[in-house]
């Protein structure tokens, strides 16, 4: 009997105490939080620079503060992630310390709004939910804890056991850790050197999403997301984070523009549209099927100004073969195309950001507001509260337990074989992540005020990881070899318009003209060339074309297709070492519309690729010393997607 | 009997004062619970001299190794790494001794969740706030000296540059570079030649390491290696050749107290607080006599030393 006892006390112990330990104080649970003050940031204390400089970071990052990071075992909390960004080492998941080479500039801790009551109960010994088995399971790191929270989102019904007959528990709690969220980001910023935004991620999920065992039985039971982040521009924020329990997408929009008022300022950023199963785009209704009203699209598109179009979940620019023929559309796509007439667990085209360009030309030509006006910003989205660590050869994952070493990322246990190899383990891979991306924004300098800006007025671009840099503006009125002038940038932004800025209406025929800039990052590939892509819509059908601006190696675009041929560069396999001797340092030129239509609406974009380099798939495979999974590339472009330039003819 | 009441503000047995953070401590019932606890044990102990005290020697063995594999593939469905199993083991150790204390301490009746209980009410005792202090003037001084590599200013300049880019002019870029040079040394201002630099031009202080971040570590180690103020070129970047003129420098210098007297004092607090939950665990163990069975350590052991 006392065997047994021991038997199942060690059982227990073996479940609940790993992760207990190691997450409980990163949600420091004790008394009420006081209020820790914003340092001052006025132009006296950080001066400006009016041709801007670009400062990179990332508004998408989990720490322990997110229900799904803490069940995952992330041992780090908002501090730790912020000094992460800071470039101080920090131990992750896993027992390992890690270390940005390179600081980032700015950052938002965005943690799940939904749970944040949930988490503090859950956290603080004596609280009235503290016994109950949903916290038991949630600090036991088990996933049937994750479904049933999940599922309560849906139905937009706390869970009793936690939260009290009508969630107010969680409600009234909840407000601690927001509190603490305003105080972390307070206490860590850093005017003119590391600013910190206030934010949090608003996770609804698609309305009939099911998340019992993950046994999904029709397409659509598989749950679908209509993520937003939301990001404040100072730390006068609402009381509370709405959260999806509170309401949709479009009722998130509504309650910001009534409780974000006087000096409080706040933007929200879609992300994941690759698995909004196409209802963050749909050309003529909400998410939830009803109908538009110009009151709810004309909110959007004051609210909401970016999307996030490259994360670890994948990619949502474009994808090679959903509805055009753009070959660079084939990178990091993680779901599978659609069959036809289906639209739920699959990527159709109104999943993806060019066609919502696209389609909201449309929309402002009809009716007078384009809700889909997104200049573009990249993140992450760890859940391991680690900003910003995007580098392919020293990735860590990003869901704790689940991806931290190569062998779970690739499926392979601990075990060798008979042949001397690592055996498979038959657990799902994690393959088709990558390590996300970054946001480059354009500013007067690194305050609050300033980054927040710039991310206000698009004047911003995300990137798949490296720190490619990137100019883009454009005019009517600039000469045609304004790339080759020393004020290029003055000139440039007296007579034109920035990434994210709209072009004045055309007198006559002439085309815009468009000046490009990129550099290399100094930590990856060269540069292979800069595309624009251009959207316009032609007897009601949506267009795109891809242009190559201009490339590397002296080679110049087909007079007829606008693409030039490769320039051949390659990654060696074997030792990831990437070619030096192609590619180039840094590309720029002046470039007009062969193709211009004074008469109609169009949007234009920058995409920056670099040679090929080694995913970091093929890093793990050569770690394990096992061959590289045959279903994804072995190396990849890194590249940048800058925000748009629109144009609109004159109104009749 | 609520002891919070007798030696707080307004109690009958306040002689000293109370610091406030020991006196809400105090207040917590599960303190004054452990505190009664504590009571009763001694007051046993001094009735009951032959009363058994907590079981010093822990051992775990190859079927401890076992259920804690067990219990993880149940958990995560696969099995654990060397260094996952290394951590189980330190934190199976840690639990057998806080659960070993709480029992001593009369709080444990056999049932695995009270257990769990049990450790968890140990470990969150374990974490004091009230007894780590804050830190005096002088030991802000002493730590910032101490510690002078963490909080130092990196030296910085700032140059005036001419820019010759290796895309716009990929076969003259070296030869234009070398004899703009000439005239520049000579006094004359070519701004007529040369490219348009786009990358930050570095005409306010940076550091080496910003500057790396955009130009590439070999130019700004060139950079800072330069020993004078006047032209000098061509320097490679990642992007082109650079002619540059140092205009100002600043050494690497510490800065003063209370340019930095925040920092400072959070990782003072931070140490402290991890040196306290540390402490207070060690004083536990150190009564304790663990051992492993042969072969249990093994994988765990050349996980550690691989690190």
């Amino acid at each position: 009997m006392k065997a047994l006892f021991t038997a199942l006390a060690v059982l227990t112990i073996g479940i609940l105490a790993i992760p207990y330990a190691a997450n409980f104080s990163a949600v420091e649970a004790t008394e009420p939080p006081e209020d820790v003050p914003a340092p001052p940031d006025d132009e006296s204390i950080v001066p400006s620079n009016p041709s801007k400089d670009v400062y990179f970071g990332e508004l998408h990052i989990h720490t322990a503060y997110s229900f799904d990071s803490y069940i995952f075992g992330n041992p780090v909390g908002p501090d730790g992630a912020y000094r992460f960004a800071k470039g101080e080492p920090v131990s992750l998941y896993g027992g390992e310390t890690k270390q940005l080479k390179n600081p980032l500039d700015f950052v938002a801790v965005t943690d799940h709004a939904e749970f944040l009551g949930e988490l503090q109960l859950c956290t603080t010994p004596g609280s009235a939910a503290f016994e109950s088995e949903m916290c038991q399971q949630m600090r036991a790191n088990n996933m049937s804890a994750f479904s049933r929270l999940a599922m309560s989102v849906t139905a937009r019904k706390r869970v009793e056991e936690v939260c009290g007959a009508n969630g107010e528990d969680c409600a009234a709690i909840a407000g601690d850790l927001w509190t603490r969220t305003r105080n972390n980001a307070n206490r860590h910023y850093e005017p003119g050197k590391f600013t910190t935004l206030v934010g949090y991620e608003f996770s609804q999920n698609t309305p009939t999403a099911q998340f019992s065992d993950f046994t999904n039985k029709t397409r659509s039971d598989v749950p679908g997301m209509l993520h937003r982040n939301v990001i404040f521009r100072s730390d006068h924020v609402p009381e509370k984070a709405f959260s999806a329990y509170d309401g949709n997408g479009e009722e998130l929009h509504k309650w910001l523009e009534t409780n974000c008022i006087d000096d409080c300022q706040v933007l929200t950023i879609p992300h994941n549209s690759n698995y909004s199963w196409g209802r963050f785009f749909w050309s003529d209704k909400n998410s939830d099927g009803s109908a538009w009203t110009k009151d709810i699209l004309e909110r959007r598109a004051r609210v909401e100004p970016l999307v996030e179009i490259f994360q670890i979940k994948g990619s949502s620019e474009c994808m090679a073969g959903v509805g055009l023929t753009d070959e660079e559309c084939g990178f990091e796509n993680t779901v599978a195309a659609c069959p036809p007439g289906e639209e739920d667990a699959c990527a159709s085209a109104d999943s993806f950001v060019r066609t919502a360009l696209v389609r909201g030309l449309e929309v402002e030509r009809t009716l007078g507001v384009n809700p889909f006006k997104y200049g573009f910003v990249a993140a992450t989205d760890t859940h391991n509260g680690n900003p910003g660590g995007t580098v392919e050869d020293t990735y860590n994952g990003h869901l704790g337990q689940q991806d931290f070493s190569a062998g779970k990322r690739m499926g392979y246990s601990q075990k060798i074989g008979s042949g001397g190899r690592r055996e498979k383990s038959g657990k799902f891979a994690y393959l088709m992540f990558n390590p996300g991306g970054l946001t480059g924004a354009w500013a007067e300098r690194n305050t609050r005020g300033a980054i927040w800006d710039a991310l206000n007025s698009r004047e911003t671009y995300g990137t798949s990881g490296t720190r490619i840099r990137v100019r883009f503006f454009g005019s009517f009125d600039y000469p045609s070899d304004l790339h080759r002038s020393k004020d290029l940038v003055e000139q440039a932004y007296a007579s034109g318009v920035p990434m994210g800025g709209d072009l004045r209406a055309a007198k006559g025929s002439k085309a815009p003209r468009f000046v490009v800039w990129a550099a290399r990052d100094p930590d990856s590939a060269p540069l292979q060339k800069i595309q624009i892509i251009k959207g316009w819509v032609e007897n009601g059908i949506n267009k795109s074309r891809t242009f190559d601006a201009v490339c590397s190696d002296g080679i110049k675009p087909d007079t007829r297709t606008g693409l030039c041929a490769d320039n051949g560069a390659r990654a060696d396999l074997a030792s990831c070492a990437y070619q030096l001797d192609k590619g180039a340092g840094e590309l720029t030129t002046t470039w007009s519309d062969p193709t211009f239509d004074p008469e109609r609406r169009a949007v234009y974009y920058v995409r920056v690729l670099e040679n090929p380099t080694c995913r970091y798939s093929t890093w793990d495979a050569l770690r394990l010393g096992v061959a590289p999974d045959d279903k994804w590339s072995p190396t990849v472009k890194e590249r940048a997607w800058t925000s748009p330039i629109w144009y609109a003819p004159a109104v009749h | 009997m609520d002891i919070a009441h007798l030696v707080c503000p307004g109690g009958a047995l306040m002689k000293a004062r109370m610091p406030a953070r020991l006196c809400s401590l105090l207040r917590e019932p599960l303190v004054q619970f452990l505190a009664l606890g504590v009571l009763i044990f001694t007051v046993d102990a001094l009735i009951n001299p032959s009363a058994p005290t907590a079981d010093r020697n822990i051992e775990v063995t190859g079927q401890d190794l076992s259920r804690i594999r067990t219990a993880y593939v149940q958990q995560w469905g696969s099995p654990p790494s060397d260094a996952e199993i290394s951590a189980l083991l330190d934190t199976f150790v840690r639990s057998e001794i806080l659960f070993r204390e709480g029992s001593a301490l009369g709080l444990a009746d056999g049932d695995s969740v009270i257990r769990n209980r049990v450790i968890q009410k140990m470990e969150f005792l374990l974490r004091d706030p009230s007894a780590v202090s804050e830190p005096t003037e002088a030991e802000l001084v002493e730590y910032l000296s101490n510690h002078a590599d963490r909080f130092s200013l990196p030296a910085t300049l700032r140059v005036e540059q001419l820019y010759f880019s290796l895309s716009a002019r990929p076969e003259s870029a070296e030869a234009d570079a070398s004899r703009a040079l000439v005239r520049l040394r000579e006094g004359s201002k070519p701004t007529d030649e040369g490219d348009p630099l786009m990358l930050p031009p570095l005409s306010e202080f940076q550091s080496e390491q910003a500057i790396a971040k955009a130009y590439g570590s070999s130019f700004a180690q060139t950079l800072f290696k330069l020993d004078n103020n006047d032209w000098n070129g061509p320097i490679r970047s990642v992007t082109g050749l650079h002619l540059v003129r140092i205009l100002d420098r600043q050494t690497e210098r510490m800065p003063a107290l209370q340019e930095i007297r925040g920092q400072v004092h959070d990782a003072i607090m931070a140490t402290r607080m991890t040196a306290q939950n540390t402490a207070a665990y060690e004083r536990l163990a150190a009564n304790y006599d663990v051992s492993f069975s042969p072969g249990v350590r093994d994988g765990a052991d050349s996980a550690k030393s691989a690190r």
